[in-house]
């Protein structure tokens, strides 16, 4: 009685075990197929010179959060 | 020491990107600066036209009227098959931009005799700020205002812009939300979600699909996107089922064929919609529109051009139906 409850415990744990690790990649796979911008940074003087210039604005936006450098939310 | 300045989190769209200083959002357009959020693109379009309404499409909304036709640079899907790729896929300082603040819209618009404009060509939620004091205005100058979009944002910010657009035609990609993430990069649920604020806001949308041979042909998921569109905007709702033509990254693909396009459209009759349209067929696709009571044509249709057009005061002239849609 007790070993069958260690083997079910053992094969329910390496079961999921599986599980997740397949799961894990299949999405990973999946993120790094779509499509997303690469680079993020952007040249801040190429940017302001651009503001200036009137080809750019710099204007307020909406909808958006402070975080502090640790992230969390003032 | 000064500390660093604060990451921003961007809530206008479901991605809810997290910038650092000097780094832009996966829209391209919207930057932390000094800790603040801000638009590169308010009053800097890249693209300003006139076009006939029915290129939007949109069927039922003033038909055979110019309207006056606006984007910027960036956009926060990122589809392989993008037609517009070469001013959505870029950043705004690659992209020629023009200085055309809201109120300088607004009168190119009436300068033109366009009782509408449009937010179009690349993605309105991403110069949203633009959109929005743009579409204030023109009401106030009594235009209308047109949303072509993916509709990929998060609800408040929907909320807030369905107060002010009188249609929209929402581009829903699939109802696969796998193939949102690997053609698109979003997902499929906030679309669904934020058209719904859209319809029950009482905008007029009409909904596209453009059909991508292999990615998102299969009948059983047209199925599921009809009978949506059915129990959640209602059997009156226009759809457009539009033809996919190689380009971008997605160029190893031919264009859709005609019967998978009809099929599509057979699709969407079944499930109970009244008024389905197939476009970019070059011999020329389902373009009329019918009553839904009677049957007989109401408006004839040949590409982007409007041949007749039977309503008396929105109503079909035999049965006196109302037609679903903005007439005057």
């Amino acid at each position: 009685m007790h070993r069958n409850l260690h083997n079910t415990l053992f094969l329910v744990f390496w079961g999921l075990a599986l599980v997740g690790i397949i799961g894990s990649i299949y999405y990973n796979d999946l993120a790094a197929q779509a499509p997303r911008v690469e680079n993020r940074k952007i040249d801040r003087l190429l940017i302001e010179e651009k503001i200036r210039n009137g080809s750019l604005s710099n204007h307020p936006a909406r909808y958006y959060k402070k975080h502090s450098d640790m992230g969390e939310e003032p | 020491m000064s500390p660093l300045p604060p990451i921003v989190e961007c809530r206008l769209c479901p991605r809810r990107c997290k910038l650092a200083e000097n780094e832009r959002g996966d829209c391209r357009v919207r930057v932390n600066l000094d800790g603040e959020l801000r638009t590169l693109v308010y009053g800097k379009p890249c693209a300003l036209h006139i076009d006939p309404v029915e290129k939007k499409p949109l069927f039922h909304f003033l038909p055979g009227s110019s309207i006056f036709s606006i984007a910027t640079a960036g956009c926060n899907l990122h589809c392989l098959f993008c037609q517009n790729w070469n001013i959505s896929q870029s950043d705004p300082e690659e992209t020629r931009n023009e200085s055309f603040p809201p109120e300088h819209i607004v009168d190119a618009a009436l300068k033109n005799r366009c009782p509408s404009i449009a937010y179009t060509y690349t993605e309105p939620v991403i110069y949203y700020e633009y959109t929005y004091d743009t579409c204030l205005q023109a009401h106030q100058k009594g235009l209308r205002n047109v949303l072509v979009t993916a509709w990929y944002i998060e609800e408040e910010p929907a909320t807030e812009m369905a107060k002010v657009v009188d249609a929209a035609n929402v581009d829903i990609k699939s109802f696969d939300d796998r193939f949102y993430r690997e053609l698109c990069g979003g997902s499929l649920r906030p679309v669904l979600r934020a058209t719904e604020i859209l319809s029950k806001a009482g905008v007029l949308v009409e909904i596209t699909n453009l059909i991508v041979p292999t990615k998102n042909d299969d009948p059983g998921v047209i199925c599921e996107l009809c009978a949506w569109v059915h129990d959640h905007l209602g059997a009156e709702t226009p759809i457009h089922f539009t033809r996919f033509h190689p380009d971008y990254r997605l160029t190893g693909i031919p264009s859709t064929p005609a019967k998978t396009l009809l099929m599509a459209a057979e699709t969407a009759h079944i499930q109970g919609l009244h008024h389905v349209y197939v476009g970019n067929l070059p011999e020329g696709g389902n373009e009329d529109t019918f009553c839904s009571k009677c049957g007989k044509k109401l408006i004839a249709r040949r590409g982007f051009r409007v041949n007749e057009n039977r309503l008396v005061a929105g109503r079909c002239p035999d049965c006196l139906q109302p037609l679903h849609g903005i007439w005057k």
